[in-house]
């Protein structure tokens, strides 16, 4: 129900015009009643006193008073007439007179009329006069005016009020709840026609634009569809997601790749499929970078699928120019696993020795550069260089497989003296590093090279026979804060060097000064 | 521009808004006027005179009258035509300071003839200075030169 309904407005114009006009018509008619009656009271009291006067006139008084009583008690049977007294010389007041002996006294009329009869100069009749009858008609017609212009007035107002409901109440309700029916997102339908009138042509109109809506509409949907196709044929992972991170679409592509259902993914934040070591990249890079710049270019990330794997990505991000609020963005994601692992692999073939599996000399220098940075800086470490001895007269009498095979086992066996978190690697030929760390005493690491030693004093069985070959070790003990691993694998390789010069076979051990330097 | 459209609304909306009360105050007003017919009457002519108007003519015809008849000469022809009173026309005119009362009277044969009576004030009461028989024309012809109108 509106505040201010259209029909108030309309009776609160037209009613006091139309109460006025009524008004003024009865007003005009019983202004005319009034007049006709007084005219007709004129006439009948006129006429009668003139006649009755007459009679009196010719009667002779005192002799006739009787007579002439009688005659003016006639003129009381006339309402208008409220007494009537013969004023005449030598007559006593009210002698002749109707009532009778009392005349106008003790009465109050509206009027005296003094009537002369031209028969008799000497004499006139005093009448007095009620207007009662006029006034009679006035009330008569002033409450026929009150009631007639109130009837005629609600008779009015029922009647635009019925004809109000019908010509535009109606059709405008018909209409508002057409309007009300489309702005509330329903059925874009036709609003009804009523009649051919003013109101018929805005309904016309509005079902024109309806009609115009209704097709905007069906191209939009037939473009959202044809949008939402190629949202999901793209063979990219898209998606759109609120700037808070919270998914509101998914291709097909990207809800296969994250292997969760559409409505698993959907209305649910995008930080459940990135993997937990990534979900801060993703606050820190991807998102507040969409808040700030308004866009995300590549921002690697891992996304961790429903079964487990994990999928590395280049995430990309850029605000949703659909999105009229701005706060969508519109996402794709680059799987770049496999390059991820082919990066791996070649990142492990040039570190890793073919021969051994064993770290190669890259290999070793960027585990020092990783695996010591790791540790403790004041942490014993010890950095031993192994080189095999005789090595070149296998290579030399059964051939280079044959030293392959050898470098194989020697490895193993290395390998196989040390702790397994300690670093074994080939940094060529026949010479290998071994890095161990979280060792108690310098002495363990002695122990240790004394057991590669003895371990090479075996021979080793190959299909050409039994190599006899040894190891020569140098060992360096010190700590990151001893200048680092370089320094002792610098000290390791004169260490070794001595072992060699000191008959092969044997380890020496690195002293901080040359002094300290001794051979086992 | 937009704020004074508004402006011009809001005015108009004002205007309505003392038209209504306009209206209703004078239909209220002219409602009610038929309350006081007395102050309607205080301005015209009051019952008194209007009796002694319709008395004077009365009178006139009774003193004019011979044997109840009312005769009238017809100078064209001198012919002598009796007419017997019939009946008062209620209705009066004012033609300045003097009046027309019409009435009806019956020649021989029953018909109906209009005679109108000039009348003026004589002292307190009145008298008529000139009677027409048969002849309404030059009344009618005052009445349309808007020189004869109804007694309030």
């Amino acid at each position: 129900m509106p505040r201010r309904p259209l029909y108030r407005g309309f009776l609160a114009i037209q009613l006091p015009i139309f109460l006025l006009a009524v008004a003024l018509g009865l007003q005009l008619l019983a202004s005319w009643r009034v007049s006709i009656a007084r005219d007709g009271y004129a006439a009948r009291v006129g006429a009668q006193t003139a006649r009755i006067g007459k009679l009196v006139a010719d009667l002779d008084l005192p002799a006739e008073q009787a007579q002439a009583n009688r005659l003016l008690s006639l003129l009381l049977s006339d309402r208008g007439v409220l007494c009537v007294e013969l004023v005449a010389p030598g007559l006593a007041p009210a002698a002749v007179a109707a009532p009778r002996r009392v005349g106008c006294r003790g009465e109050t009329p509206d009027e005296i009329f003094n009537l002369a009869l031209p028969d008799a100069p000497e004499r006139s009749l005093r009448i007095g006069l009620s207007r009662a009858e006029i006034a009679e008609v006035g009330r008569q017609w002033r409450d026929y005016t009150i009631g007639l212009s109130l009837g005629a007035a609600l008779l009015a107002a029922a009647a635009a009020g019925f004809a109000f409901r019908r010509a535009i109440g109606a059709p405008l309700r018909a209409l508002l709840e057409t309007i009300r029916a489309s702005a509330e997102g329903g059925p874009i339908a036709p609003a009804r026609k009523f009649a051919d009138d003013e109101i018929g042509e805005v309904v016309d109109a509005f079902n024109l634009m309806q009609q115009r809506q209704r097709q905007d509409r069906e191209a939009l949907a037939a473009a959202r569809d044809a949008l939402g196709s190629i949202y999901d044929e793209t063979p990219a992972l898209l998606f759109t997601m609120t700037f808070d991170g919270v998914v509101v679409g998914a291709g097909r592509f990207f809800v296969e790749a994250v292997g969760y259902r559409r409505d698993e993914i959907v209305g649910r934040s995008f930080a459940q499929v990135v993997a937990p070591s990534a979900r801060g990249r993703l606050y820190r890079e991807a998102l507040a970078r969409l808040h700030g710049d308004g866009f995300a270019r590549d921002v690697p990330l891992e996304v961790q699928r429903r079964d487990g794997e994990i999928i590395d990505v280049l995430f990309s991000a850029e605000i949703d120019p659909s999105d009229p609020a701005r706060g969508r963005a519109v996402c794709v994601m680059t799987d770049v696993s496999a390059l991820r692992a082919a990066e791996r692999r070649l990142r492990e073939q040039a570190f890793t020795d073919a021969l051994t599996g064993l770290p190669n000399r890259a290999g070793f220098d960027e585990h020092l550069r990783a695996g010591l940075g790791a540790g403790r800086i004041d942490s014993l470490i010890a950095v031993m260089l192994v080189d095999l001895d005789d090595f070149k007269q296998v290579n030399d009498t059964w051939g280079h497989a044959a030293g392959d095979r050898l470098l194989i086992e020697a490895a193993r066996r290395i390998r196989d003296c040390v702790a397994p978190q300690d670093l074994v690697a080939r940094l060529g030929g026949d010479e290998f590093a071994i890095v161990c760390r979280q060792l108690a005493v310098p002495a363990d690491a002695e122990a240790i090279a004394r057991d590669i030693v003895g371990r090479f004093a075996e021979g080793i069985a190959l299909e050409e026979g039994v190599a006899r070959i040894g190891a020569s070790v140098g060992v360096a003990l010190g700590s990151m804060r001893e200048g680092g691993a370089g320094e002792l694998l610098r000290r390791a390789d004169q260490a070794m060097y001595l072992a060699k010069r000191d008959g092969k076979n044997r380890c020496a051990v690195a002293g901080s000064s040359p002094a300290g330097r001794r051979a086992a | 521009m937009l704020a004074g459209k508004r402006r011009f609304v809001r005015r108009m909306e004002s205007a309505m808004i003392a038209f209504r009360k306009l209206a209703l105050a004078f239909a209220v007003a002219l409602i009610l006027s038929p309350l006081a017919p007395a102050s309607l009457a205080a301005k015209s002519m009051s019952e008194a005179e209007r009796s002694a108007l319709q008395a004077a003519m009365v009178q006139h015809i009774d003193r004019q009258s011979i044997d109840g008849l009312y005769l009238h000469i017809d100078l064209s022809d001198g012919r002598v035509v009796e007419f017997a009173p019939a009946k008062s026309h209620p209705m009066m005119f004012r033609l300045g300071e003097h009046f027309v009362l019409c009435t009806e009277f019956k020649d021989s044969r029953g018909g109906a003839v209009n005679v109108d009576f000039y009348v003026t004030r004589a002292g307190k009461s009145f008298a008529v200075f000139r009677a027409e028989i048969d002849n309404r024309a030059p009344l009618m012809k005052l009445m349309a030169q808007g020189k004869v109108s109804a007694v309030d």
